[in-house]
């Protein structure tokens, strides 16, 4: 009966394991792998401008990865939040601006177990220095 | 005796050949429009100047002889009848030029004379020929230099004005080379001309788009043609677009109409992501009626460009980075 009882709690831990697990890893791969696509479709091009600055849109920013994080968490946790913070890439210092040349994205949610999962990404325009 | 007669004779006979003429007094001051330019065997016009002299004359007047360049065989010429100058009085002239009969590829030898008395106080001669209309494939009959014979001219008091045309497309480049895939810059096309200002009548700009990315135009057998402007102020000239576009800002997809959201701008661009399709794609300029000669000027050139504005860091002016922590 013991033997019984212990053989279930370990298939149960194991299940448990296995879902967060799963849950950790699905939500790591979408985290991680935010596409890079989301922030080069975030720029609006300054077309008057004789050099035009290269920047994220804040607006856009927010709007597309609040699409994407609802549409693709969805499937492994209903609870998680981000914090999304614009700066400049001169100083760090916050963009208060509509347009600004950094962002980061704070990822939080909690999983089984009251598992925390934590992660920053940090994403900035670089200009490789052609000249444009 | 015999020796003071012959030297009187010669005096007389000199005086009665050639009258001496005050230069300072004479002061003549021509003034007239450009004549020409002229096609061949165009209808009759007239050549009308206007002139003044700085002292009263009697018995002056002007004549027109008209030669073939060639033979240098006079086809015609026009005497005007004898008339009183008075000082600083302005003379209006009128020739005919029979250009119906004789103006040809051969050209015309045009010599004015004014005659006071028996003496031409002024004499100057000018050749023009008729214009040659015809479409130059700047890059495909590889042209460098397209210069014109004298087609027009026009009378001064000491010289004679003449004008032609003179392209000069050494260093007109082939291809529009952008740095990067992003508006259609046109400031490295350009070629000399040696006036400031060079008549045209129209100009365009094609390119080819058969995969229709450029959306908001008409294609017309897999182009787009865009009314194009010589940028017409110095000897180099340059193009720009006549029309103003609306932009999308967001994927940079240009119109010529008005849509909202859409923001006004002087350039053309490429829409984004798109730079597969038009790299190396034809762009054709045609400029018509250009110069005295009217000449049809076509530039084809390819759109040559390295880099996209934004994409991957080994091929982009710009790249977004990330990391996660």
């Amino acid at each position: 009966m013991l033997i019984l009882l212990i053989g279930l709690a370990f298939l149960i831990t194991s299940f448990s394991v296995y879902g967060l697990t799963y849950q950790i890893n699905g939500i790591n791969r979408i985290v991680v792998s935010t596409p890079i696509s989301i922030f080069e479709s975030s720029i609006l091009h300054n077309v008057e401008d004789e050099e035009p600055e290269i920047l994220f849109t804040q607006k856009l920013v927010r709007e597309k990865l609040e699409n994407y994080y609802t549409f693709e968490l969805s499937k492994f946790t209903e609870n998680f939040h981000y914090e999304i913070y614009f700066y400049n890439q001169e100083n760090e210092s916050m963009c208060v601006m509509n347009e600004c040349g950094a962002v980061e994205v704070s990822f939080h949610a909690t999983l089984l177990f009251n598992y925390k999962y934590e992660r920053t990404l940090n994403y900035e325009v670089f200009d490789n220095g052609y000249g444009s | 005796m015999h020796k003071s007669l012959l030297v009187g004779a010669v005096g007389i006979l000199v005086g009665a050949v050639a009258p001496p003429i005050d230069e300072e007094k004479i002061n003549l001051n021509i003034t007239c429009s450009q004549f020409g330019p002229y096609q061949a065997y165009q209808s009759d016009t007239t050549i009308g100047f206007k002139y003044s002299l700085g002292a009263f004359r009697d018995s002056v007047y002007e004549e027109m002889r008209v030669y073939d360049p060639v033979s240098n065989t006079q086809y015609y010429k026009v005497t005007k009848a004898k008339h009183d100058v008075g000082k600083y009085e302005t003379v209006s002239v009128n020739f005919d030029l029979r250009l119906s009969g004789y103006f040809d590829y051969r050209g015309l030898k045009i010599r004015f004379y004014i005659y006071y008395n028996t003496t031409s106080i002024y004499d100057k001669s000018v050749t023009i020929y008729p214009i040659e209309k015809s479409t130059v494939y700047v890059y495909e009959d590889n042209v460098k230099r397209l210069t014109s014979k004298n087609v027009a001219f026009k009378l001064g008091s000491r010289s004679v004005s003449t004008f032609y045309d003179d392209f000069n497309f050494v260093n007109t480049n082939d291809f529009i080379d952008a740095d990067s895939y992003y508006s259609l810059d046109l400031k490295s096309l350009n070629f000399l001309y040696n006036q400031s200002a060079m008549s045209y009548s129209s100009g365009t700009l094609s390119v080819y788009d058969p995969k229709m990315n450029l959306k908001h135009f008409d294609h017309v057998e897999g182009k787009v043609t865009l009314p194009i402007e010589v940028i017409n102020k110095e000897e180099v000239k340059g193009f720009k677009f006549k029309d103003s576009f609306y932009v999308d800002r967001l994927d940079l997809d240009t119109s010529t109409r008005y849509i909202p959201g859409y923001v006004l701008s002087q350039d053309f661009y490429f829409p984004v992501n798109k730079k597969r399709d038009f790299l190396g794609t034809k762009i054709e300029i045609i400029l018509k009626d250009c110069g005295y000669n009217k000449y049809t000027l076509i530039f084809r050139v390819n759109y040559d460009v390295y880099r996209d504005l934004i994409g991957s860091c080994n091929e982009s002016d710009y790249c977004v980075k990330g990391k996660a922590s």
